[in-house]
């Protein structure tokens, strides 16, 4: 059970997002101090167990002007890579308390709020948002998890643990998905047989169900309503697998579409429909992810970057979606970090690059207890595609460093839910989905 | 523009741009008795005396052409504005190519006052929405919604598609999107004797675009048609 004690003042604004994702990431019972927020500071104490505390100054309101700067906190003998309003930030104990030189928070809810891409209207011929225009790209670190190395050093400077969520002591996952773009051919038996080989439990496969009415040129072409698409798919009702809605393409901003096309998908899955992705990734922000909400999905997969690697919202952890009036819900947004394009499209990486490239995405994760959510299509396994064997690299070397390999619903499902944020001065609670397994 | 019932139309309002059409509208507004007036031959005998002004594109010249009383007032928000839609005997009002509206005009007619928004509502509001729904790759509409105080958030009332053919620049498009947007409003109006259902919109459901679009956009959005990558052509 975690909680977070929010004094009235406290406005429901960015930086109450920023710091709703760092209790959940943390599993906390944390207490924000009303009289700092009055003069520019914020105090946040531990409350369980009771003691330590972190000060630091707030830029409120100017989530989206203020452009992190990556940064490194010193502090306790250890360095933490840190996105901050200054280009130089200190951590100085004081007494109980730590006190760092800069705001921290309103970078991270920059980010989180997608204010880069926000500011920039640039998209290309499908409507989407390109990493290589990112501020972040530039200065080479698109694929830092900001939330979750705010976390860290939170989590360092109350003396707090991060979380054991996965299975077997694992700290931190891949989840694991395989859009389902094309099926021309059998080739989902092949697919089933690489996940078994790499023991990842549960994986996630996201099925087109457009209706006849609502496919457009971009749109698969297969049919779940043809039988000949069914036989294709049956391997799927024959496994351990989840399945997601590939919404169509404009589906994301059609809400009778979408839940047509879930309620499609359920009556052949014969089980509700949790996930979604957005078929290209479309999306619309942040009126998508309210449409998904309401049309009963538990969480999306749908923010990517199509050009680059990246992490379009600075977290790859989920994160509870907060509506425009900061209310949180209980719906979470997975960002996916990687796709299997990424690596041969506009050029093929060469193997020292993948092989470096891996090796740092893994230890990232691997030191921010964060989220690897990548995608796979399906049809590439195999012919004359041969992508395949980076993903075969990819998890070998997650799993070999600590990694939990699991479907988006088995890394999502491990979070807990943040309820209860409607009002000021409540007391916030939050906690695990139902049906949630145990963690160890 | 203002329509009685049986839809013919009873009275066009423009705002007056140009130093002469508001010196135009001051002198027919100050003697202050012209609202006595029969309207027709009270704003066409007034008007005859500026009419050397109007170019043949303009509205004025339309409404001449088609035998519509107009008027031309300082501001489509004046208070002659005001006090003309106040004693208007209409079903209707019809924005075209209006200003944004805000205050006291919106709750001066009686009856109801419609815009028709050239692209998709909820998701494209405000300025240049044609384009930039172009620019994300979505198809055209156009929009008939109730007007209220937030920029084309006003209840939707019905929808038409607008094509685009291969070949189309943009300004084909804005043509087109005019001619659709009037079949749409005599469409509209036709229906509203037997009633329309309007569909609430809320804010978060679409975007508010303001401004200019940027002209490397722009650019960007005549390539995309002319290269044949728009996904939605109708032929």
């Amino acid at each position: 059970m975690l909680s977070v004690v929010i004094p009235a003042a406290v406005p429901r604004d960015d930086y109450f997002r920023v710091w709703c994702a760092v209790v959940d990431h943390l599993e906390a019972q944390l207490h924000f101090d009303a009289t700092g927020e009055e003069s520019g500071l914020c105090r946040i104490t531990r409350v369980q167990p009771p003691g330590g505390g972190l000060v630091l100054p707030v830029q409120r309101g100017q989530a989206k002007e203020s452009v992190g700067k990556p940064s490194r906190i010193e502090f306790s003998s250890c360095s933490y890579p840190i996105l901050s309003s200054e280009a130089v930030t200190t951590a100085e104990q004081v007494g109980s308390e730590v006190r760092v030189s800069a705001d921290l928070i309103t970078p991270v809810a920059r980010l989180l709020t997608l204010a880069e891409e926000q500011l920039d209207p640039h998209r290309d011929r499908y409507g989407l948002v390109e990493g290589h225009r990112s501020p972040r790209q530039q200065a080479g670190c698109l694929s830092v998890p900001w939330l979750e190395r705010l976390s860290s050093f939170v989590a360092a400077a109350l003396g707090l643990p991060i979380p054991i969520r996965y299975p077997r002591g694992a700290r931190w996952a891949v989840a694991v998905s395989s859009d389902i773009d094309v099926l021309e051919t059998d080739h989902l038996p092949t697919v089933l047989d690489f996940y078994a080989r790499h023991a990842v439990e549960r994986p996630t496969f996201m099925v087109c169900a457009v209706g006849r009415e609502e496919r457009c040129a971009r749109d698969p072409t297969y049919d779940l309503d043809d039988p000949a698409a069914r036989q294709r798919l049956q391997p799927l009702r024959e496994a351990v697998v989840e399945i997601g809605l590939h919404g169509s393409y404009l589906a994301h901003d059609r809400f009778p579409w979408l839940t047509a096309q879930k309620a499609r998908l359920e009556s052949w899955w014969s089980s509700p429909v949790v996930g979604h992705r957005a078929h290209f990734y479309r999306f619309a922000y942040s009126r998508s992810w309210e449409w998904q909400r309401r049309a009963g999905f538990e969480y999306d997969a749908s923010l990517g970057y199509p050009d680059l690697v990246g992490l379009r919202s600075g977290h790859g952890i989920p994160v509870a979606f907060m509506t425009d009036d900061s209310v949180s819900t209980a719906f979470r947004v997975l960002p996916t970090h990687l796709l299997d394009q990424h690596f041969f499209w506009p050029r093929r990486w060469d193997q020292a690059e993948v092989t470096a490239f891996i090796d740092r995405l893994v230890t990232e994760c691997e030191e921010t207890a964060s989220v690897l959510c990548v995608d796979w299509h399906t049809y590439t396994l195999g012919g004359d595609f041969q992508w395949w064997s980076v993903f075969d690299q990819l998890l070998s070397t997650a799993r070999s460093r600590g990694a939990y390999l699991g479907g988006m619903w088995e890394v999502v499902r491990r979070y807990p839910k943040c309820s209860g944020c409607a009002s000021a001065g409540t007391h916030l609670a939050g906690g695990n989905a139902a049906g949630d397994v145990s963690k160890t | 523009m203002l329509c009685s019932a049986g839809l013919r139309p009873r009275l066009g309002l423009i705002a007056a741009v140009t130093d002469a059409q508001v010196s135009a509208a001051t002198a027919y507004l100050s003697g202050g008795s012209w609202w006595r007036w029969p309207w027709r031959v009270g704003v066409q005998g007034a008007m005859r005396r500026v009419a050397g002004q109007f170019r043949t594109d303009s509205m004025a010249h339309a409404y001449l052409e088609l035998g519509v009383p107009f008027v031309f007032v300082p501001g489509l928000d004046s208070p002659a504005s005001v006090a003309l839609l106040r004693r208007a005997a209409v079903d209707a009002g019809v924005l075209a190519e209006a200003p944004i509206l805000r205050g006291e005009l919106l709750h001066s007619l009686p009856a109801s006052l419609l815009n028709f928004h050239a692209a998709p509502l909820p998701a494209y509001r405000g300025s240049w929405a044609t384009y930039w729904a172009l620019y994300h790759d979505e198809p055209l509409s156009v929009t008939a919604h109730l007007v209220e105080e937030r920029t084309d958030q006003g209840p939707v009332l019905a929808t038409r598609p607008l094509p685009v053919q291969r070949g189309d620049t943009l300004a084909d498009i804005d043509r087109r999107g005019f001619r659709v947007c009037a079949e749409l409003a005599v469409e509209v109006l036709q229906q509203s004797r037997r009633g329309l259902l309007p569909q609430p919109q809320e804010p978060w459901q679409g975007r508010t675009f303001r401004g200019e679009m940027p002209q490397d956009i722009v650019a960007e959005c005549q390539r995309r048609l002319r290269d044949g990558e728009y996904t939605f052509f109708s032929d």
